[in-house]
C-alpha cells in the first residue's frame, strides 16, 4: 500500500527510524507517554536502552527537546531544567519529564530521584520497567523479579535465578508523600495515557511506572510483547493501581486471575524453573502475585 | 596477511563467524585477530565483523578497510550498505544468496560466489543459520584456513550433536564451491544503488554527517526519518482492506510509529516497519497477516 498523502510524521513527538529491537516495549511506552504529555515539554533520559537507541547522532527520532545526562543524575538534571523555568516564568508554559529504565531509576539514579520528590520539583517521572539492564546484555537490577535467569543472577547449578525478592520502588515514591504514583503498562494503552494525563494535571513531582516487556533480555517472540504485558497484569505479578500522597486511590481489576506459570513459561528467562527440582520456587513466585492480590484487592 | 570483513544482521552469527574463524587459525598456527563494529542498532540492523590472519603477529587495531575477502550472511545486505566498500581489486566476495549473483544489486564490480547457506542450514539445522556453510565455502576459495580446522572451532563451540551438525553444513558449503559448475560471477555495479551509506543524511546543517563536529550540538527533530530501519525486517505485516475496520488498536501498539489510519483503513509504512509483529498479534478482527520477506 501506498504511503498516506498526508505526511503522518510532520508533528509526530516519538518518530519512527529509532534503532530499538523489533517489538521493543519501551518504545511503545514512550510513544504512549508523549501522546498524553502532548509536545509542550522537555524530556531528559538517564543512560539506558531507550538512550542509545534514540541517539546515534545525528539521528533522532524525538520531536520534542530532549536531553540525555548520565545514569545516576536524570532526576536531579530534570529539577534543575524546572527551575531554570520556573525563574523564566514560563514554567506554565513548558512542563519536564524524565523517561528512565529501571537501571537508571530503581539503582543507580535513586538517590536523586528521592531528592527530586523531597524538593517537590513539578516534575513526572517516567520508568520503563523492563526488570534487567537490557542494554549492556541483560544484567540483574533491583527491579529484577524473583527466579529470573540474567547474566548476573544466572541460573546453573543450586542458583535459580534472581534469588532476592524485587524493590518496590513505587511504594518508595509513595513514601514520600508525592502527590501522584502510578503503575501501568504497555498493554492498556488507555489506562497508560489516561494515568500519564492525570500526573500532568497535577503541580509536584509524580512518579508512573510502565511495565514494559523486552524480547530480547526476556526470551521470546517479539510479537508477543502486548501479550506478555498482559499476562503480568492478569496474572497479579505486576498490580496496576493509582495512589496520592501515600494512599491507595484506586485500581484496575483482573477479571480472570491466571496462575503465574502462564506468563513464566513462555519466557526463556524463567525456563528452569520448570526443571523438577525447582517446583518450589514456582510457589514462591506464585505467592508473590498472592500477595499482591491481596495487599491491593485485584479481585472482584 | 589478509583481511576479511563479515557482513550480517544483529543476531544472525557475524561476529561469531568472525572469532571461530580465528580460533580456527590459532589450531594452525597462525596469528589472526576478530571483532565486530556496531553502533546502538539492535537486532536484524547491519552488522560488521572483522578478521584478519597471518602468519606473524597481528598488530594494527583498526577496522578492515580494504577487505580480501568479503563475507555476507544476507543477500538483502547489498541493498542496505555498500558491502563492496574498500574490497581490493583481486578481492572475492562471498553471499548466502540461492539468487544467482547478476539478480542482486551491487555497488561496485566484483568477482562473487553465491552460496545457498539458507538452504544447507535449513536442511542440516531446519533454521537459518548459515554460518558453517558459509565458512566451509571461504576454506575452499581461500587457501588460508582448512575445512578441518573450521569443523574443530565449530566443534569445540558446540560439543556434541550440534557440532557435528555445524561440521556437516561447513562440508556442504566447502563441497559446493568445489563443484565443477560453480565459479564467481563477475557483477557489475548497479546503475540504481547509492554508492555508501545508508539514506541520505538529514540536512542538519553543522554536525551533519561527514562534519567534523560530532557532538554536543542541536539537532533538528525527528531526524531519523531519514534512517529507514525498514531493512531490518524478516516478515512483512499486511493488512487486509476488506477485514479492517480502521479500529486503530494496533496503531497504539506499534513500537516503531509505522502504522496510520486512513480513510477507516491501517497503513504500514514500509520504510520504517520491523516486522515484529505485534500489530497482527493484537488485531482482533485478524486483518492482519505476517508474510515473509523471502521471495
Ligand atoms: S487493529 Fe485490525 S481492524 Fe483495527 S485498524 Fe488495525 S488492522 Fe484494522
Ligand atoms: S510489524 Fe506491525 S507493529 Fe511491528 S513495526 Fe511493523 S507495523 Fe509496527
Amino acid at each position: 500500500m501506498d504511503k498516506p498523502a498526508v505526511d503522518p510524521y510532520q508533528k509526530m513527538m516519538f518518530a519512527p527510524g529509532h534503532r530499538a529491537c523489533p517489538g521493543c516495549g519501551a518504545s511503545i511506552a514512550v510513544r504512549l507517554v508523549l501522546e498524553a504529555t502532548g509536545p509542550d515539554v522537555i524530556v531528559v533520559s538517564p543512560t539506558g536502552c531507550l538512550e542509545t537507541f534514540t541517539s546515534p547522532y545525528p539521528y533522532t527520532p524525538w520531536g520534542v527537546p530532549w536531553l540525555h545526562v548520565l545514569f545516576e543524575n536524570a532526576a536531579a538534571v530534570a529539577s534543575g531544567v524546572e527551575a531554570a523555568l520556573r525563574s523564566r516564568g514560563s514554567s506554565d508554559r513548558v512542563r519536564v519529564i524524565v523517561i528512565g529504565g529501571d537501571g537508571g531509576t530503581y539503582d543507580i539514579g535513586l538517590g536523586a530521584l528521592s531528592g527530586m520528590f523531597e524538593r517537590g520539583h513539578d516534575v513526572l517521572y517516567v520508568c520503563y520497567n523492563n526488570e534487567a539492564y537490557m542494554n549492556t546484555g541483560v544484567q540483574r537490577s533491583s527491579a529484577t523479579p524473583l527466579g529470573t535467569a540474567t547474566m548476573t543472577s544466572p541460573a546453573t547449578g543450586q542458583a535459580w535465578g534472581e534469588d532476592r525478592p524485587q524493590k518496590d520502588l513505587p511504594a518508595i515514591a509513595m513514601a514520600h508523600q508525592i502527590p501522584y504514583v502510578a503503575t501501568a503498562s504497555v498493554a492498556f494503552p488507555a489506562d497508560l495515557r489516561r494515568k500519564v494525563k492525570q500526573a500532568m494535571a497535577i503541580r509536584g513531582p509524580k512518579y508512573v511506572e510502565v511495565h514494559s516487556p523486552c524480547p530480547i533480555g526476556w526470551g521470546y517472540d517479539a510479537a508477543e510483547t502486548v501479550e506478555l504485558a498482559r499476562l503480568a497484569v492478569n496474572t497479579g505479578l505486576v498490580p496496576l493501581y493509582e495512589a496520592a500522597a501515600g494512599q491507595q486511590l484506586r485500581v484496575r481489576k483482573i477479571q480472570q486471575r491466571l496462575p503465574v506459570t502462564e506468563y513464566l513459561r513462555r519466557q526463556r528467562r524463567f525456563h528452569h524453573l520448570f526443571a523438577d527440582a525447582n517446583g518450589a520456587h514456582l510457589v514462591s513466585i506464585q505467592s508473590v502475585a498472592d500477595g499482591n492480590v491481596n495487599r491491593w484487592a485485584l479481585e472482584g | 596477511m589478509i583481511e576479511i570483513r563479515i557482513h550480517g544482521r544483529g543476531g544472525q552469527g557475524a561476529v561469531l563467524a568472525a572469532e571461530l574463524l580465528v580460533h580456527a587459525a590459532f589450531a594452525e598456527g597462525k596469528f589472526g585477530q576478530a571483532f565486530p563494529a556496531f553502533g546502538g542498532e539492535r537486532r536484524g540492523a547491519p552488522v560488521q565483523a572483522f578478521v584478519r590472519l597471518d602468519k606473524s603477529p597481528v598488530r594494527v587495531r583498526y577496522r578492515v578497510y580494504r577487505p580480501d575477502y568479503v563475507v555476507i550472511l544476507d543477500r538483502t545486505l547489498p541493498d542496505m550498505i555498500d558491502v563492496l566498500d574498500g574490497l581490493r581489486p583481486d578481492g572475492v566476495v562471498l553471499i548466502d544468496s540461492a539468487r544467482p549473483p547478476a539478480t542482486l544489486s551491487w555497488s561496485a564490480d566484483a568477482p562473487v560466489y553465491a552460496i545457498p547457506a539458507t538452504a544447507i542450514a535449513m536442511e542440516v539445522f531446519g533454521q537459518p543459520l548459515v554460518n558453517p556453510a558459509m565458512l566451509g565455502a571461504l576454506a575452499a576459495i581461500t587457501s588460508e584456513i582448512s575445512l578441518l580446522s573450521i569443523q574443530d572451532a565449530f566443534q569445540r563451540r558446540f560439543p556434541g550433536s550440534l557440532g557435528e551438525k555445524n561440521g556437516l553444513a561447513a562440508q556442504m558449503g566447502y563441497d559446493h564451491v568445489l563443484k565443477p559448475d560453480v565459479l564467481p560471477v563477475r557483477v557489475t555495479r548497479s546503475p540504481h544503488v547509492r554508492g555508501v551509506g545508508q539514506a541520505s543524511a538529514p540536512d542538519a546543517g553543522l554536525g551533519a554527517p561527514g562534519h567534523p563536529l560530532h557532538f554536543g550540538l542541536v539537532v533538528a527533530p525527528r531526524t531519523s526519518l531519514a534512517y529507514p530501519t525498514g531493512g531490518w525486517r524478516y516478515a512483512r505485516p499486511a493488512v487486509d482492506a476488506d477485514i479492517c475496520n480502521g479500529c486503530g488498536l494496533c496503531v497504539a501498539f506499534c513500537p516503531d510509529s509505522s502504522l496510520t489510519i486512513v480513510e477507516k483503513q491501517a497503513i504500514v509504512d514500509y520504510m520504517y516497519c520491523k516486522g515484529c509483529g505485534i500489530c497482527s498479534k493484537v488485531c482482533s478482527r485478524g486483518a492482519i497477516a505476517m508474510m515473509s520477506e523471502e521471495g
